[in-house]
């Protein structure tokens, strides 16, 4: 949340490359391939990453003129994840195993026998919840190549940048103080200067 | 150097950027101008995050009306603490602006924007990061202005010691002194300008 409401809390990133020729029908089929799934109970998967419209996390189906705004491009990130409460998982899974035991006549399972369990019981829990919904908007400002993220969090961060070059095969440059500084258009030997700094003392030393 | 390695290596800048910032508003009286002669006035407010270099273990947090100004703040500078979060505050007119900036990656967190006055949720999205914008324009701006300076040698010469002279007691800031040094910086980015990698010269 945040470009169309909601706290101003965001991270900016520099898009690193050039929009060619006309990307949005281009940039539109990628979205769809990348657009969100919802999760299945029935399958394996723990954990879906895809697009969805800034306006409604639940609207899936993407169009242009959801996704383009004059010179914005916003969308939403949407991680939907399987979250079954530990204790809840384990007491289950005791159950599960006792019962199993006494069928058997045994006292023990064994290794694959212990996995194939834990993939039932997982299965039969996630029917009965919800999957924790992650939603984080994005706004590409297309004339200013800036993408603002509306995240602060270095794994939301590493999520972004590896689902935006999928989709729209461009790098994202996080901000910081270097990356702004050439955002701010000093020059290469400024650059070099500045990466070869050390930070200044500001205090006497001893007093530390 | 790889852009890793050069983002890395420059994350220091956004330490001495919020130092600098404390410095010149206290300084200028909280007077500050864009290159396009736009007036607008800046001041750390309410929220300061001080670490020690020496030990990342030893931060000093304040919230309060403004914490800048107390003694606690400025005892910490001189025991060689650096801020690496504050809260700044910039009115432009009638518009009032304020966010949360974070030295190590300069992203603004917790921004208040002037008051939205479209009625339309699209023309309300336009119109508020109209607003994101201008605040970034002038932290950019003023970033912009610490950098011509950092890498000027006016830095090491005269502003650092009037920085320096500062810490050690905040009434020892010379504003007209500090006003003339200005005189000799130049602005960024005369020559070829840096692309995301850095070419070995």
């Amino acid at each position: 949340m945040g470009a169309v409401k909601g706290t101003v809390s965001y991270t900016r990133f520099y898009v690193w490359g050039e929009l060619e020729g006309s990307f949005q029908d281009r940039f539109m089929r990628s979205i769809r391939n990348r657009t969100f799934e919802p999760l299945v109970a029935q399958e394996p998967d723990d954990e879906h990453i895809g697009w969805c419209s800034i306006e409604d996390p639940f609207d899936l189906e993407l169009t242009r003129d959801k996704v383009f705004n004059n010179n914005f491009l916003n969308l939403a990130l949407r991680i939907d994840r399987w979250r079954i409460p530990q204790p809840v998982f384990k007491a289950h899974f005791a159950e599960a195993e006792r019962q199993h035991l006494e069928r058997k006549g045994r006292e023990k399972l064994n290794k694959r026998e212990k996995d194939d369990l834990k993939v039932f019981i997982n299965k039969r829990l996630r029917k009965q919840v919800i999957p924790a919904m992650k939603i984080t908007d994005l706004s590409w400002d297309m004339d200013g190549q800036v993408v603002r993220f509306w995240n602060n969090s270095a794994k939301m961060h590493e999520r972004l940048l590896e689902i935006f070059e999928k989709t729209f095969k461009l790098k994202l440059v996080p901000e910081s103080p270097y990356s702004n500084a050439v955002r701010r258009g000093i020059t290469e030997k400024q650059a070099l200067s500045l990466v070869n700094l050390e930070l200044s003392t500001f205090h006497k030393r001893g007093e530390d | 150097m790889d852009l890793l390695d050069a983002i890395e290596a420059g994350r220091f800048l956004g330490r001495e950027f919020l130092v600098w910032l404390w410095f010149e508003s206290e300084v200028l009286e909280g007077q500050f101008e864009m290159p396009d002669g736009e007036r607008f006035e800046l001041w750390l407010e309410s929220q300061l995050t001080l670490e020690s270099e020496a030990a990342e273990q030893e931060i000093t947090r304040m919230r309060g009306a403004a914490p800048s100004f107390t003694s606690e703040a400025h005892e910490a500078l001189r025991r060689g603490k650096l801020p690496i979060q504050a809260r700044i505050r910039i009115e432009r007119g009638q518009q009032a602006f304020g966010c949360v900036l974070t030295a190590k990656t300069m992203t603004l967190s917790s921004a208040t924007l002037p008051q939205l006055i479209k009625e339309d949720e699209e023309e309300r999205f336009y119109e508020r990061m109209y607003l994101i914008e201008e605040l970034e324009k002038m932290v950019d701006s003023l970033y912009e202005r610490f950098l011509s300076l950092r890498l000027s040698p006016v830095w090491e010469t005269q502003v650092l010691p009037m920085i320096r002279r500062w810490v050690a007691d905040s009434k020892q800031a010379d504003a007209k002194k500090y006003r003339a040094a200005w005189a000799e910086v130049a602005p960024i980015g005369k020559g070829k300008k840096a692309g995301w990698v850095i070419e070995a010269p």
